[in-house]
């Protein structure tokens, strides 16, 4: 594993544990080191108090969706990495619209590991 | 002259009925009220007529009052039941439009439940096939060969469950007329290009020959590149899976004037001719037999009628009967211009036999 990637940080915010274990478990066997939040509380919280190379962001999740809490990291921090990884099957023109706004990459739910790890990867160097 | 005003409509009264029918019934009675305004101004000049002569022409002028009188009467009467018949028709089609509405709506809630039904179904299957994934990939430890076999069919059962969700997510989007295409234009050369390259390795394993030709120079068309490689891929799919070893698959690309033209034909197990309409509608297997023998759960070709009629185009099979191999073809209009096009698909229920 790279040593620079020791240093690379991912903020994961998914409201299912399960799915949080398996991201983190697949990304920090690529050496990354991962927290993992329950929802857009949590995120904002860990934005406003730390710096993070990537946010993987789930859109449905209770109180706060994937889009809003988006809405207002751009209010914090314009620059961020942002990669939204739900299992919502989204129309063509909106996915449009989310690239447009800066989003990095939309990948779905349930994903492949090699593929997912691989564009997390592109998003990364990018 | 004695009036009787209440007897007689004059031209003002019956315009303000008209006005009335108007507003109820906009076409027909803008024809009703030129016909009887016209009739009353030939009574009305018919009246001036015989007052100028009345004294010459008193019994004829009584007369003829009597007549307009009459006259009157009858189209005041005509124009009442008129009105009723309008107000009755106006009710009738409130009632229907309120029935469309309860039942576009109803519609609607059994769309949405169903699709949350399946993000339901998909949510544990992220975390399913991920662990599977690591499993499998060794990064909890290496697999013997009896564990190996185990993860490896849960993996496959797990990867039916997740396509069958997304098949069942398309197919109600597709019913319900929210399946909203993508579309752009493309080199229809290079859709195939790649198709073909996937299911090359297909051929390999499966020891049937795949033959593919392609027309030099296809036009750029308007699609939604990821739906219509989804098409063809269903089409292949099911050409290798109904076609036993040994045998043939050929996929044949052409333009004709004004539609491009995509033909999957095999010399596998062929379909007769009652079926062939059938088998494209939803849930439709011919036989349970041919299920337990083939797998698949009947949405493939269903979804490729869905994709290809949301472009447009058409799709139908041939078949010279049972055993004698099948040809699913499917053609797109070529448009250089991306028309997005209302979905309005007839559906018909042949339930799956069980």
């Amino acid at each position: 594993m790279p040593i620079e990637n020791k240093k690379v940080r991912i903020l994961h915010v998914d409201d299912e544990e399960d799915t949080q274990k398996v991201v983190k478990t697949i990304l920090e066997k690529e050496g990354y080191e991962v927290v993992s939040v329950r929802d857009g509380v949590g995120a904002l919280r860990e934005i406003n108090l730390d710096n993070y190379d990537l946010l993987i962001l789930d859109i449905m999740m209770p109180n706060m969706s994937g889009w809003e809490l988006y809405t207002k990291i751009l209010k914090i921090k314009e620059k961020e990495k942002v990669i939204f990884l739900s299992i919502l099957d989204i129309p063509a023109d909106k996915l449009n619209e989310l690239t447009k706004s800066g989003v990095r990459d939309y990948i779905k739910k349930p994903f492949d590991r090699d593929d997912f790890v691989a564009r997390v990867k592109k998003v990364l160097i990018s | 002259m004695k009036k009787s005003p209440e007897k007689i409509l004059d031209e003002k009264q019956i315009k303000n009925l008209l006005k009335y029918v108007a507003f109820l019934d906009k076409e027909k009675a803008k024809i009703a009220a030129r016909l009887l305004i016209a009739n009353a101004k030939i009574l009305f000049q018919a009246h001036e007529k015989t007052d100028a002569n009345k004294k010459l022409r008193k019994r004829s002028e009584e007369i003829e009052k009597r007549h307009a009188i009459q006259i009157s009467k009858q189209i005041a009467k005509l124009l009442i039941s008129n009105t009723a018949l309008v107000q009755e028709t106006m009710q009738k089609v409130k009632k229907t439009n309120e029935l469309i509405t309860v039942n576009e709506e109803l519609k609607k809630i059994k769309d949405d439940y169903l699709s949350i039904v399946i993000h339901e179904i998909k949510t544990p299957l992220v975390p399913i096939k991920s662990q599977l994934q690591l499993l499998l990939a060794g990064d909890y430890g290496e697999l013997n060969g009896e564990q190996r076999e185990a993860v490896e069919m849960i993996y496959r059962n797990e990867e039916n469950l997740n396509r069958l969700s997304m098949e069942i997510l398309t197919i109600s989007k597709i019913r319900s007329g929210r399946f909203d295409l993508h579309l752009q234009l493309l080199s229809a050369t290079k859709i195939f290009e790649e198709i073909v390259k996937e299911f090359e390795a297909v051929s390999i394993t499966k020891k049937i020959t795949f033959t593919h030709s392609i027309q030099a120079g296809l036009p750029n068309i308007s699609a939604d590149k990821i739906r219509l490689i989804e098409a063809i891929r269903i089409l292949l799919d099911n050409a290798f899976k109904f076609t036993p070893e040994g045998n043939s698959v050929n996929l044949d690309i052409k333009r004709t004037d004004r539609n491009l033209i995509v033909s999957v034909s095999d010399t596998g197990i062929g379909i007769e001719s009652i079926n062939f309409e059938k088998i494209f509608s939803l849930f439709f297997q011919i036989s349970n037999e041919l299920t337990r023998k083939y797998g698949g759960n009947g949405l493939g070709l269903a979804i490729a009628k869905g994709i290809v009629e949301a472009h447009g185009g058409k799709i139908w099979v041939e078949s010279n009967g049972l055993g004698k191999g099948s040809t699913f073809t499917f053609s797109i209009p070529i448009t250089n211009k991306i028309v997005k096009r209302k979905l309005i698909i007839k559906t018909k229920n042949y339930a799956n036999r069980k």
